[in-house]
């Protein structure tokens, strides 16, 4: 049975022709089934009954993507799959088996399965495999071991791919890349900066990689600036176990931890008070760790952030408040018990550098009272 | 002393404020000054330096003093140092009354 159907935008390999998926399982309803999913997204389809019959196709066309039961014997659809990635290396395949062991799956994915799912297959999943596949439509896939967490970024960066990177094991989480830029990172409740930091100290694990999908974002700066400041931070944490005094500030009702802020809380605050402000969680070197709140991308905030922050330090070491007009951007800088939170807006005219005055002043209430409540 | 030099060291006792100083953009020259403002030449640096977007005003809370910067169109800029405990209302007040006295 031969089918075809509109263009896949997911799909860029094939060029001038739709792509081709061969669905092969003993089953007629399963293939009938796959092929119909598989022609509703825009692929040319082949099926076959069992693996000899697939090995034909896979010789004689330029398959895209292949679908095999796993659990067909002689050949089976093991041998299928080391069959394709010999003779047809650009072939992506997928594995579906009703009653796998684990071992089988394990052997699937060493033969060039890229995803091994379990019947009845799901839209949602068939969906996300494909994507993979998609994903992979160049470059190598499989398993490796005694690679870093920091080498793997850098060689996506350096290759500028857009993927997530699932770290599994002590701590559980993980890294969006998009054009090799972080974008976001995850890990247990934390995200941005704190997420990328634990990840980033974890001794070992597993690694996955799967597709970009919409990520949110919640690390801003370089690629180099972000894994620098990062690798600089867990450096220093490892050789400075000792707490190092620092200045009590006016408001600071504790040094260091900000572990006990809300940072939801402070977004439900700000969309509530102040809707129209994006707030930043900073660091002490005036890096965006994470974003509070965003309603409108401010694409000078970083550079203010910073300028804020060495204009206070400059001014007064142990400052707790700063506002800083520049340009077009406004920036207010609050450190309370720890936590320092960049408040930021285009500027506008007198009446609308007031307002924003207006909005931080409440914030800095708002937030100094946060803080006293949690002593 | 020229009376407009004599009204700004008013304003600046009378506004309660630590320290004032209006300085030249160009040349950082202390055009007019009562007290001292404390690393006043790095802050010019860092306030006037070339940005995609140049600094236009500056409040900084600290615990030795608030800090008030405005870069005027007239090719000065006013840093004015104030009490901690002053209201930052006061502060933008004073800032914009010697702004006057010295005809920025």
């Amino acid at each position: 049975m031969t089918g075809s159907a509109a263009s896949n935008p997911h799909l860029t390999l094939a060029v001038g022709q739709p792509p081709l998926a061969v669905i092969v399982d003993v089953d007629q309803g399963v293939r009938a089934a796959i092929s119909e999913f598989m022609i509703a997204r825009g692929y040319r389809v082949e099926v076959a009954e069992d693996a000899r019959a697939a090995t034909a196709l896979l010789l004689r066309t330029g398959v895209d993507v292949l679908i095999s039961d796993l659990s067909m014997r002689d050949p089976g659809g093991v041998d299928l799959f080391a069959f394709a990635r010999a003779s047809a290396p650009m072939t992506r395949s997928i594995a579906i088996a009703s009653n796998a062991s684990v071992e089988d799956r394990e052997t699937a994915l060493r033969n060039g399965a890229l995803r091994v799912l379990s019947k009845p297959v799901s839209p949602r999943e068939l969906t996300e495999a494909l994507k993979v596949a998609n994903a992979c439509d160049e470059g190598f896939h499989g398993f490796l071991h005694g690679l870093s967490l920091v080498d793997l970024l850098q060689m996506y960066h350096l290759s500028a791919k857009s993927l997530v990177i699932e770290v599994h094991g002590e701590v559980e989480g993980s890294i969006a890349l998009s054009e090799g830029e972080f974008v976001h990172a995850q890990a247990g409740s934390k995200v941005g900066m704190a997420a990328l930091l634990m990840l980033l100290k974890a001794r070992g694990g597993s690694l996955e990689t799967s597709v970009l999908g919409q990520a949110q974002r919640t690390i801003r700066g370089s690629f180099e600036h972000v894994l620098l400041d990062s690798l600089r931070s867990l450096d220093e944490g490892r050789r400075a176990p000792v707490p190092v005094p620092v200045p009590v500030l006016d408001l600071a009702l504790d040094e260091e931890d900000d572990a006990g802020f809300d940072v939801a809380r402070i977004a439900s605050w700000l969309n509530e008070n102040a809707p129209q402000l994006s707030a930043y969680r900073v660091d002490g070197k005036a890096v965006v760790t994470e974003i509070i709140a965003e309603p409108t991308p401010a694409a000078g905030a970083p550079r203010a952030i910073a300028l804020a922050q060495s204009l206070a330090e400059a001014s007064d070491a142990s400052f707790h408040s700063v506002e800083l007009l520049a340009g077009s951007t406004m920036v207010a800088l609050l450190r309370v018990s720890g936590l320092t939170v960049a408040l930021a807006r285009a500027a506008g005219d007198d009446s609308e550098v007031r307002r924003f005055r207006a909005a931080y002043a409440q914030f800095t209430r708002w937030l100094t009272a946060e803080a006293g409540a949690r002593q | 002393m020229n009376p407009s030099e004599d009204a700004f060291r008013a304003a600046v006792s009378d506004g309660g404020a630590l320290a004032a100083v209006v300085v030249d953009r160009e040349t950082r020259a202390v055009l007019v000054g009562s007290g001292e403002i404390p690393n006043l030449a790095r802050l010019l640096d860092l306030l006037l330096q070339t940005q995609p977007e140049p600094a236009r005003e500056l409040y900084v809370g600290g615990r030795e003093r608030s800090l008030y910067c405005s870069v005027l169109g007239s090719g000065k800029a006013i840093i004015l140092a104030m009490p901690p405990a002053a209201s930052v209302a006061l502060g933008w007040a004073l800032v914009r009354h010697l702004s006057g006295t010295v005809g920025a």
